[in-house]
């Protein structure tokens, strides 16, 4: 009765176009997106940027979860950290490591029709260089690169670099013929912010920027699976209440980004299942280790124990991560794991005592548009008033954050920030943000330790994965002996799914998951 | 009048300029370095200094600031740091959602504000007055954002008539021609499109002009109580005009005449409160896109956001004038004596 009383009110607002299809006997046209079968179909929604869909700016314009399904990349990362071949099968370093010979998948096609080959890689490398932004930065040593034969491409790096294979991790493979035809004055990057220039399992159908990407199943992907669905919808929805309605509607089968409480209040609802996987980021504690006050090894280590981690966890992340032990991500090859830091207010004081130390003034600055990093300021805040020192907070977003870092006198005592890690290789990490060469740059510690930098080139150069790993293992744990850093948490990446949707695997390349890898339950 | 005209344009021509030339020195105070947002969060500094190079960024503060004039006169506000993409294109995108649904609030607004404000005044003290007054201060009282929640819960979610977020449901977005997605819907001829359009607009056009109906509906009704107690009204009521024809032909057009100036205001106050409605329907609209620029130090972005903005403000505010002009005698004839 109820049922059919809402149905008479919706038809005579005549507003739900739902109703308006049935009752108007119209079928759901394909203008701009995916309109298949309902069941043939997912719709995935969550936290995302879609201003852009040029595969080169993926790591800057947080999009990669819209890139995933499109392109492909040379080689990737499995669950365990494993690299594992994608449209490069083979891969051999010369001797001096200067240079790699990678052998390419035969039979691949483009979406345009166009077979890939090796002239796809160099053009693919070539235009990183030339626009120098984006993923440019994962393959900083690039030099130049020469095709073999089709199925053969040479690489060559302006220094030895054993690492630079897991930068071409980040690297979306585009059709060089058909970009090259439309490259402008801009490199494509304006038409290959709307276009599709890939080989991955799905071809674009429809793009609404900062909204939608419709998708639809590559008939003749190389990695072809079954159960993939024929449609894919990518939604950008930004606010968790408004996600977790969306999918307690059924308008959405699959949200990523949503708040932890969020999660739990879905659980079980609706038939959706709330998940949790690890996230690429640690959250750190970057503390000035040229800092007037925090300069003093034992004034850094009265604020790593003045820190309440479980309060973190708790609060800040509503549950959804664990305290860290590493200043580098969880899940990653060559982790080096200290003990888990604890809060000792009494043994903060006397440290600070011992400094001579209390009572004076540290700067904290952290984003507060980052509700993690808004709570943890507070924390620490609260904890470093509680050891005697006077606080002085600044927030900044991250752009203002890089300009404060870019000098000595206006780098904060301590930044609240989280460190990435967009493919597992924790030397890129670790030289991004801890070698004495990135100060004023990205090395928020001004952390300058020359044996530390000298363990970083050798890692770098090092044949040998096993004598590399030992290098970074040791790198970071001369950064913890240091106390450079506090180390506060492991976040995770939480969402919820309905019984449509099978269990997303893990990809540490990518920071939500690899929506190509999104597939059917049944 | 032709002379008023064009001064008039000339002026807003001044406006326009004076808005490019403020915000491009406020842009270049905001803290934080473009080329590092463009080139990328791992960027090395070379990489930094190459993208410094092609965005122009190390040319001097007045070459620049020239670069940026010539350019914008042309219609090219430069590319975004954010989006790689040129800002034009950028705006194109997403100015057609917000003036869509500022112009569907506008039109709830007058549908409502008028009669309501009309019908308090006619019924002055009584107990219709009464009531349209005391809608019109919960009205003026409730803060978008929170409105634009409820209704988003109980319409959308709880009975299910509207849709909760976006511009289209799933597979029913039209092409895009205008980016005005009703009237691309319409364009496209298919009435599923039209109607799933329309239904994502309601909501939020209605969240917006809820306060803005508050705002004019006063407005009206105090405009209207001035002129019912006027000497004309007197004179055309013991001429045995009828009721209807002393209220809408007399009274009513003499008091539409500052409304027209509030209404016109509203515009641009509108596509400034758009952004609450928008971050709440996640529709992807300039308030969006002006925030995450301002985020990211997106200077080209911002710049070319708030110079649209002010053009909206610039454009309305001189339409109104015009409209008056030509609707009001004695503005026209104000104004052709000082020109």
């Amino acid at each position: 009765m109820r049922r059919a009383t809402k149905r008479a009110l919706l038809a005579v607002l005549g507003v739900t176009p739902a109703l308006a299809l049935s009752s108007c006997g119209l079928s759901a046209p394909t203008a701009n997106g995916a309109a298949g079968t309902k069941a043939e179909t997912i719709v995935a929604a969550g936290q995302a940027s879609l201003e852009t869909l040029d595969p080169l700016q993926s790591s800057n314009a947080d999009n990669d979860i819209f890139i995933d399904p499109v392109y492909d990349r040379l080689v990737g990362f499995d669950a365990d950290s494993k690299m594992i071949p994608k449209l490069a099968t083979a891969w051999e370093f010369n001797a001096d490591a200067t240079a790699v010979t990678l052998t390419l998948r035969p039979g691949v096609t483009f979406h345009s029709g166009n077979p890939f080959t090796a002239a796809d890689v160099t053009y693919t490398l070539d235009r990183a260089k030339r626009v120098a932004s984006g993923s440019a930065s994962f393959i900083p040593s690039y030099a130049s690169s020469k095709v073999v034969d089709d199925t053969h491409v040479t690489i060559s790096f302006t220094q030895p670099s054993v690492s630079f294979l897991a930068g071409l991790s980040y690297l979306y493979i585009v059709d060089a013929k058909l970009v090259r035809a439309n490259e402008g004055s801009d490199h494509a990057q304006q038409w290959l912010a709307t276009h599709d220039a890939g080989s991955g399992p799905y071809t674009l159908k429809g793009y609404k920027a900062n909204q939608e990407v419709s998708l639809a199943r590559y008939a003749t992907y190389w990695g072809k699976e079954e159960r993939r669905p024929e449609n894919l919808v990518l939604r950008m929805i930004n606010e968790s209440s408004l996600l977790r309605d969306e999918l307690l509607t059924g308008n959405v089968d699959l949200g990523w980004g949503l708040a932890a409480l969020d999660v739990k209040q879905l659980n079980g609802q609706a038939g959706l299942e709330g998940y949790s996987m690890p996230s690429t980021r640690v959250t750190l504690g970057l503390m000035n280790t040229q800092g007037e006050v925090t300069g003093d090894p034992r004034v850094r280590e009265a604020i790593q124990l003045a820190y309440d981690y479980e309060g973190h966890v708790k609060t800040a992340l509503q549950g959804s991560g664990e305290i860290a032990r590493s200043v580098v991500p969880r899940g990653m090859d060559c982790v080096y794991e200290g003990p888990a830091p604890t809060h000792d207010a009494a043994r903060a004081k006397r440290l600070l005592g011992e400094a001579g130390a209390t009572g004076k003034t540290v700067t904290i600055a952290y984003d507060p548009a980052v509700p993690e990093f808004k709570l943890a300021g507070t924390l620490l805040e609260n904890g470093l008033r509680e050891i005697g020192l006077t606080v002085q907070v600044k927030t900044a977003t991250f752009p203002q954050y890089m300009q404060m870092i870019s000098t000595a006198a206006t780098t904060p005592d301590i930044a609240i920030a989280w460190d990435f890690a967009p493919y597992p290789d924790a030397g890129a990490v670790l030289d991004r943000t801890w070698n004495s060469r990135a100060i004023g740059q990205t090395n928020g510690a001004r952390y300058d330790n020359k044996e530390v930098d000298r363990l970083l080139k050798a890692a770098s150069t090092a044949k040998d994965p096993a004598a590399a790993c030992t290098a970074y293992e040791s790198v970071q744990k001369r950064i913890l002996d240091d106390r450079a850093a506090l180390y506060i948490a492991w976040p995770t990446v939480n969402g919820a799914r309905n019984g449509k949707v099978a269990k997303l695997p893990y990809t540490p390349t990518s920071p939500t998951f690899d929506a190509g890898q999104l597939m059917l339950a049944k | 009048m032709f002379v008023y005209v064009i001064r008039r344009i000339g002026l807003a021509l001044l406006s326009v300029w004076g808005v490019a030339t403020i915000v491009f020195l406020m842009s270049k105070l905001i803290p934080g370095d473009p080329a590092r947002v463009a080139a990328g969060r791992f960027a090395s500094a070379g990489q930094v200094e190459q993208v410094r190079h092609a965005m122009g960024l190390d040319q001097s503060l007045l070459a620049q600031y020239g670069r940026y004039l010539v350019d914008a006169a042309t219609g090219d506000l430069g590319s975004s740091a954010y989006t790689h993409q040129g800002v034009t294109s950028d705006l194109a995108t997403a100015l057609p959602n917000t003036v869509q649904l500022v112009f569907a609030g506008m039109l709830i607004t007058v549908l409502v504000a008028v009669p309501l404000g009309v019908v308090a005044a006619v019924s002055q003290g009584r107990p219709a007055d009464v009531a349209a007054r005391l809608i019109l201060v919960l009205a003026g009282g409730v803060p978008i954002f929170w409105l634009a929640i409820m209704l988003r819960w109980t319409l959308g979610f709880l009975f299910g008539w509207f849709p909760l977020s976006g511009t289209n449901g799933v597979g029913l977005a039209p092409p895009d021609v205008t980016g005005f997605t009703v009237l691309d819907s319409l364009l496209f001829g298919n009435l599923a499109n039209v109607l799933d359009s329309f239904a994502h607009l309601v909501l939020p056009a209605f969240a917006l002009s809820v306060p803005f109906i508050a705002t004019l509906a006063r407005n009206v009704r105090s405009n209207m109580i001035t002129a019912l107690h006027s000497d004309y009204i007197d004179f055309a009521i013991s001429k045995g005009a009828s009721r209807r024809r002393v209220v809408v032909r007399h009274a009513l057009r003499s008091a539409l005449g500052s409304t027209l100036t509030i209404f016109g205001m509203q515009f641009g106050w509108m596509v400034s409160a758009s952004v609450l409605v928008e971050a709440v329907f996640s529709i992807p609209g300039i308030g969006s896109y002006m925030y995450k620029a301002i985020v990211n130090n997106d200077t080209f972005a911002v710049l070319g956001a708030v110079l649209v903005v002010g053009l909206v403000f610039i454009v309305s505010s001189v339409v109104v004038d015009l409209l008056q002009m030509l609707l009001d005698p004695r503005v026209r004839t104000d104004h052709l004596r000082a020109a």
